[in-house]
């Protein structure tokens, strides 16, 4: 009973240890994963920090020429056609993809609170900038399924 | 082939796994603490008296009066005429009714980090306990003597019929929660007659079976906060505000038949939370598609499945709990198995919460802020304004995921460490102080291992 300190000096003796290890660790991560980044195969103009209006929901013209290789989501049936589409970005790069349906339909990105009107037929251009990182759905509002994921990687 | 939803029913963001160099820096900092934990282990129990002393009794009483007991069992009894009533009334929206965040947000994650801080508040704010109070109150003013309790509650039958109440709940969450096929998830009309369900129910055992003795064995919140709250350092003791040691609480805590099995079933569920979107998710997805093809219909099979997983999933927890003490046992001058569990239970909770922080920080973090901006202004999400808050969104910049990670990790680690010396404290008492205490601590240390490795496996693969 009368040596009660000695407990706890070493309960916070490993604490600080954990703690030390911890600071060691958060150094570690500013140099380790910097020099090394994971590919991001969306956006090639990563550094662009874009300036662009965070909603954007123009319908699309015919084609892109620009940018040849926007990811596209198509839905037939109400479904997305190949699953899931999984998409990638880095935080502060412009997310954009491309959503054709069948149907007429409202798709909504979680988190981001972005929603984009989509017709029938036309190719909807959705884009806006990955503020925060998570992961995120992309569904349809009026059934809910879920089209895709939006990866935005810190 | 049918895409098996793995959507939240709430919560617009999940958390990125952790990468593979903070999972091994995870690792070697869980070793590294656990061989710096034996070398400067202590001699002598430190834990099993608690030390508890009486504050000044002014400051006691300006917490706990006659005012604060019954103000906080009407705001208890209000938030939960509002959870019934937002949710039969209000949207079909999981995330714009105040019911369903209320629930699952706000009171099952928000009341555990009061309870670290501040002890058993929940007894304060129980509803059902307040409503208890007040009509045995009545009862006593017009018949003139306390009410009677009809049926005793045995003393062997312990917490168990809370853990099953909490399995329930953990089910309702989980897989009843998961939307799809058809099933909106965590419905809020569901919520709020599940919450009727549950009143009535609880109200009848407390009826039957005594209030004080129901809300310590049969009340699942009681039971599941008040296993968190053994943690601070704060205890209201015959009505009065005192102090103990932080950790000491717990060393009582496991005497009760069906402790073990409600700290196993918090790992248990929390372990499938996060397991069933990363580490199994390719099993669970073979066994719905399996179940589909053999003519389930989709929703059925996917809570079938769920069921399964989720039973599976408690099930090797448990699995691994009595292995590490069976191995335990063989360290001679040991107590039976089954003893030592009663023995050791309470080491785990602060595994328990360690999980619970692990894959539940952000989630109350960001839905939290839903709870205070736009639900308390808007609770049935038609539209309203109480409060002038019903347009603030979440703000999801509040902390990033390196932050998120860290305190992930961080959890974990901790909740190890803690786990370790309250275990060695509890060896000590039962073997004395010996060799056989670090022996019988060896395996000890290999199980918390286990559990704490398995932790950041499952944060690494995605939650």
């Amino acid at each position: 009973m009368q040596s009660r300190p000695i407990g706890v000096g070493i309960a916070i003796a490993a604490v600080i240890a954990a703690a030390v290890l911890f600071v060691v660790l958060r150094e570690d991560e500013g140099t380790d994963p910097e020099p090394a980044p994971q590919a991001t195969e969306q956006t090639t103009t990563g550094e662009q920090t874009t300036t662009e209006p965070a909603d954007a929901d123009q319908p699309a013209e015919p084609d892109e020429p620009r940018r040849p290789s926007l990811p596209t989501i198509v839905v037939r049936n109400g479904e997305p056609v190949g699953g899931v589409a999984e998409l990638e970005v880095r935080r502060g790069d412009p997310v954009r993809f491309i959503v054709r349906s069948d149907v007429d339909e409202e798709i909504h990105v979680h988190g981001f609170d972005v929603y984009a009107d989509v017709e029938a037929g036309a190719r909807t251009r959705v884009e806006f900038p990955a503020e925060f990182d998570g992961i995120f759905e992309v569904e349809m509002h009026g059934s809910g399924t879920e089209i895709a994921r939006i990866t935005v990687q810190p | 082939m049918i895409a098996l939803p793995l959507a939240h029913a709430l919560g617009a963001r999940e958390d990125l796994p952790i990468p593979d160099w903070l999972f091994a820096w995870g690792a070697a900092v869980v070793l590294i603490v656990s061989f710096v934990a034996f070398s400067l282990a202590w001699h002598r129990a430190r834990l099993e008296s608690d030390g508890w002393r009486p504050v000044a009794p002014s400051l006691s009483r300006i917490v706990v009066n006659p005012v604060t007991e019954v103000l906080a069992g009407l705001v208890g009894v209000f938030l939960l005429g509002v959870v019934v009533w937002s949710g039969l009334n209000g949207t079909d929206d999981p995330t714009r009714n105040f019911a369903v965040t209320f629930v699952f947000v706000t009171v099952w994650l928000g009341m555990v980090a009061l309870s670290l801080v501040f002890g058993d508040v929940f007894r304060a704010f129980n509803p059902w306990r307040a409503i208890a109070r007040a009509s045995g109150g009545v009862f006593r003013l017009v018949a003139g003597q306390p009410a009677p309790t009809p049926l005793t509650l045995p003393d062997r039958v312990g917490r168990w019929p809370a853990v099953v109440a909490l399995a329930g709940f953990v089910w309702f969450y989980l897989v009843y929660g998961q939307a799809g096929f058809g099933a909106a998830g965590l419905d809020p009309h569901a919520v709020a007659v599940a919450t009727l369900v549950y009143t009535a129910y609880t109200l009848a055992g407390m009826a039957l079976f005594g209030v004080d003795r129901w809300l310590e064995r049969g009340e699942m919140l009681s039971a599941y906060f008040g296993m968190f709250a053994r943690i601070a350092p704060v205890e209201v003791r015959d009505g009065r505000l005192g102090l103990r040691r932080p950790l000491s609480g717990l060393s009582g805590w496991a005497v009760m038949p069906g402790s073990v099995a409600l700290v196993l079933l918090a790992i248990g569920a929390t372990t499938f939370d996060g397991a069933r979107e990363g580490a199994i998710q390719g099993q669970i997805t073979s066994v719905f598609d399996w179940m589909v093809d053999g003519g389930v219909g989709p929703l059925s099979a996917l809570r079938l499945t769920n069921t399964l997983f989720l039973v599976a999933v408690i099930a090797f927890v448990a699995g691994l709990f009595w292995a590490g003490l069976a191995g335990m046992h063989s360290v001679e001058g040991s107590p039976p198995t089954k003893r030592l569990g009663r023995l050791f239970a309470h080491a785990f909770v602060p595994i328990a919460l360690g999980y619970l922080v692990a894959h539940y920080f952000s989630f109350l973090i960001f839905q939290g802020q839903a709870q205070f901006t736009y639900l308390l202004s808007d609770p049935l999400g038609d539209g309203s304004d109480l409060l002038g808050t019903a347009s603030a969104g979440i703000d999801y910049t509040l902390i990033g995921t390196h932050g998120i990670w860290y305190v992930m990790v961080g959890s974990l680690v901790a909740g190890h460490v803690v786990a370790l010396a309250v275990a060695h404290d509890r060896a000590i008492d039962v073997y004395g102080d010996s060799q056989l205490a670090a022996r019988s601590q060896y395996w000890m240390l290999a199980l918390m291992v286990g559990f704490t490795s398995l932790g950041l496996f499952l944060l690494s693969q995605g939650n």
